[in-house]
């Protein structure tokens, strides 16, 4: 195969995690949504806790990303 | 000019030797600098004249004080109050890194591995040296909970420390991912509206990528905040850990 077109294919394949991501995104808004509806008076704490969660939940996106990155730049 | 990667390049201004080490000012310790700065700027012009009604200068430190210091009390306990300066200091650091990378032209220290890794580290070996500070021998306990049946015991440490020894790594690459994935992001719609223009029959169409990245320019002003948030909730756990080790047992 070109050498070429096995790292663009690379890059390509390297953001399948955002499958994953995505998932979990989607799981953990809708059960913060789900539990400020229930109690909206936890609102203060259930977001805090929850941003955090975004953030790990995104750095595996954002691994990814660097992956490919590193595949289409820097390789 | 078109190349996404081009902005991270660490430039030396003006080289220094010392001793076989390497001392050079470089963009990235240069716009470090100019973080502290403006940090030590701002906070001795705000609490120059400290009054009961305060300054909006003052108005705006007070809110930081107690916005930060309710992260590290409800993260590390009433005792973990004694980690309040560090994490402060962290979190001004951190954030105003982040966003001074915004503006055009300009610089992101936080865009380095080896900065977001340092400060990683620092707070991995600080917790260790608080840990044996607090508790002595016991800290290694942290490791091996009791109360496990034997066979199973060198799993379990192997795979604490192999949790333990990645903190450091995953709390390191998650700011520096961010910072990075996000002016790529940026750098790259901007590149759309680059080649929409070298077209003449498309030009008018440039304003969409243009709007895009403003939107996105506000995005990334959230997610400076919050990175910075992340970090220093995250180190205040591992450090408030370390402290409480041996209440477990």
């Amino acid at each position: 195969m070109d050498p070429m077109a096995a790292k663009f294919i690379g890059g390509g394949i390297s953001v399948i995690a955002l499958f994953g991501v995505g998932i979990g995104l989607g799981k953990l808004f809708s059960s913060l949504i789900e539990s400020i509806a229930r109690n909206p008076s936890a609102k203060k704490d259930l977001m805090s806790t929850g941003m955090i969660c975004f953030a790990m939940v995104e750095s595996v996106a954002l691994l990814a990303f660097i992956v490919a990155m590193c595949l289409l730049f820097v390789v | 000019m078109l190349d996404p990667m081009s902005s991270f390049e660490v430039k030396n201004i003006i080289p220094l030797h010392f001793l076989g080490l390497d001392l050079s000012i470089t963009n990235s310790s240069l716009y470090m600098m100019l973080v502290v700065g403006i940090v030590l700027a701002f906070f001795s012009i705000g609490t120059k004249n400290v009054s009961l009604v305060p300054s909006k200068a003052q108005c705006i430190i007070e809110k930081m004080f107690f916005f930060m210091g309710d992260i590290v009390k409800t993260n590390a306990g009433d005792n973990g109050i004694r980690l309040f300066p560090y994490m402060f200091a962290l979190f001004l650091f951190i954030c105003l890194g982040n966003m001074i990378g915004l503006l055009p032209f300009a610089f992101s220290f936080t865009s380095q591995l080896v900065v977001t890794f340092g400060m990683a580290f620092i707070v991995f070996v600080s917790s260790i040296i608080i840990g044996i500070r607090c508790n002595g021998i016991h800290y290694f306990r942290h490791f091996c909970p009791s109360g496990l049946p034997s066979y199973i015991i060198p799993f379990f440490v192997i795979v604490e420390l192999m949790s333990f020894a990645f903190r450091p790594v995953s709390l390191g690459i998650r700011l520096f991912a961010n910072i990075v994935a996000g002016h790529v992001m940026i750098k790259i719609i901007a590149g759309f509206a680059v080649s929409f223009v070298s077209v003449a029959a498309l030009s008018g169409f440039a304003i969409l990528p243009i709007a895009l990245d403003i939107l996105l320019n506000i995005f990334k002003l959230g997610v400076c905040v919050l990175q910075a948030y992340v970090f220093v909730v995250l180190s205040c756990m591992y450090l408030a850990e370390s402290m409480a080790a041996h209440d477990e047992h």
